[in-house]
């Protein structure tokens, strides 16, 4: 990153860019995991948000592969979001090995997919956490103060974007944006598998075709996965679509 | 931390167990669910199931609402319409205060008795059963941090219906809503991979899933697992 003034300025231009109205909240969530794996040298990155149950659920993540998905899922229990979801604190700089008693489950998960090294940023809206940002390092890296601080100011700007922070005025308001939400990242998972089954693709695969699709369409990402789980927009439109796009060049998901 | 509360919820849930244990019915009624969620809450309430096509099927109510509800039904407006149309919670604390959005269902609802509705689409991704409606005599029943447990209370209905309609017996619904488990990314593709192999919506694919848990006395998890690894199909 050889201008990080310019780079954040673009970043930061390109976050506001989805705070107008009808925006896509889980294209506008990977984005910032996109722009947080650029800033911190990460290997992956991926966002939760805690349901109305206070579970925390995957929002957006930099690659969609299932084993990925499950090093999410099981912080439902334990690791390093939940403990950061929690105390409200970062959870910075912790490497696996040292981590296998604090998480029992998610620390050897997390060793045996490749991973060294884990951060946790806290999503707060005033002093309510709602959820966290996750980073993974397949080196023994350590992040410094000047970057934290950086990745903290993105992951800020984010949630105010997530939840339109002027609308947000009561609880009730809240939890019902927070729902919608995550509602729409079931729809994308369901739209996943209607793609998957119907043209024989991996999940990480039908992702990049439905988010391929809504980009060059100008259309929800939400949106989209919708009509494809009831059948009022064919996988094989979204099939062409990406056969005509080409390789999934430049596009983070396919690494 | 987060504010979040769960007196509702619990109240809900202990409700529905109550309902399980009683009389030995094999399974619950909608009336019965749509009855806990009223004591849950010591309000009135309704639930509306819609079809596929987004028109109403069937519909429980506590004494008195029904007829708010075939009202809604007839004009074609209110809040519970709003909600199933566009997915999201209606609050609305006091219905005097809408007589703009609503102009023949207020004074018709308030006639009726009721001050203030509060109105949830029954939904989970791109399935929507229908919607939970809970209505007041009085203005503003709730504090906003309650309204938050309402919209908890939502999901647990959404679950408790979907798992009633994949022919889930009285105890394993009560188990399951204490052991909500099924809203894993697995669990959302293996439905809609299903609902591609038997040709159905995404809600019957599934109740099909949990159906099949529920025979092999497996987990849902499980049995998503299986199908997004393509180790299980269905066949119509």
């Amino acid at each position: 990153m050889q201008d990080r003034e310019e780079w954040l300025a673009d970043t930061l231009v390109g976050l506001a860019d989805t705070l107008v109205a009808d925006f896509d909240v889980i294209d506008f969530l990977s984005t910032l995991t996109e722009r947080l794996v650029e800033l911190l040298g990460a290997a992956e990155v991926g966002l939760v948000l805690a349901d109305s149950q206070g579970n925390l659920r995957v929002m957006a993540a930099t690659t969609e592969r299932m084993r990925m998905l499950d090093l999410f899922e099981v912080q439902t229990n334990e690791g390093p979001c939940l403990d950061c979801y929690r105390s409200g604190q970062p959870v910075l700089n912790v490497g696996l090995d040292s981590a296998l008693e604090r998480w029992p489950v998610f620390a050897p998960m997390a060793r045996d997919s490749g991973f060294v090294a884990v951060h946790a940023l806290a999503l707060r809206l005033r002093d309510q956490v709602i959820g966290a940002v996750n980073i993974f390092h397949t080196d023994p890296v350590t992040i410094g103060d000047r970057e934290i601080h950086l990745a903290q100011a993105l992951t800020d700007v984010a949630t105010i974007g997530l939840l339109q922070e002027r609308a947000v005025r009561r609880a009730s308001d809240l939890s019902e944006q927070l729902q919608r939400a995550l509602n729409s990242r079931v729809v994308i998972e369901q739209a996943k598998g209607v793609v998957a089954e119907r043209a024989g693709v991996d999940m990480d695969t039908a992702f990049g075709w439905l988010r391929g699709y809504a980009r060059s369409n100008n259309r929800r990402l939400a949106e989209v996965a919708s009509h494809v789980v009831e059948r009022t927009l064919p996988v094989g439109t979204l099939q062409t679509a990406a056969a005509a796009a080409g390789p999934r060049r430049a596009d983070p998901w396919s690494r | 931390m987060p504010g979040w509360c769960a007196v509702i919820p619990r109240a809900f849930e202990r409700a529905i167990q109550a309902r399980a244990g009683a009389g030995g019915a094999p399974a619950l009624s909608l009336r019965e669910l749509c009855d806990a969620a009223a004591e849950a809450t010591s309000l009135r309430a309704s639930i509306v199931l819609t079809t596929e096509a987004r028109h109403q099927a069937a519909i429980a109510a506590s004494d008195g609402v029904a007829a708010i509800e075939d009202l809604q039904f007839t004009l074609g407006e209110g809040p519970g319409v709003d909600a199933q149309a566009d997915g999201r919670a209606v609050l609305v604390g006091d219905l005097a205060t809408r007589t703009t959005r609503w102009a023949q269902f207020v004074p018709a609802a308030r006639a009726l008795g009721v001050e203030s509705v509060f109105a949830f689409p029954l939904q989970l991704g791109a399935i929507r059963a229908g919607v939970l409606s809970l209505y007041a005599g009085r203005v503003d029943p709730f504090e906003p941090h309650q309204l938050g447990e309402l919209a908890t209370l939502a999901v647990l209905v959404t679950d408790a219906l979907l798992a009633m309609q994949s022919g889930a017996e009285a105890e394993e619904l009560a188990w399951s809503l204490a052991h909500a488990a099924d809203h894993r990314a697995v669990v959302h593709q293996a439905t809609g991979m299903v609902s591609v192999q038997l040709s159905c919506s995404a809600q019957d694919a599934l109740a099909r899933i949990r159906a099949r848990a529920f025979a092999e006395g497996v987990s849902v998890d499980d049995v998503a697992r299986r199908i997004v690894d393509r180790r299980l199909r269905f066949e119509r």
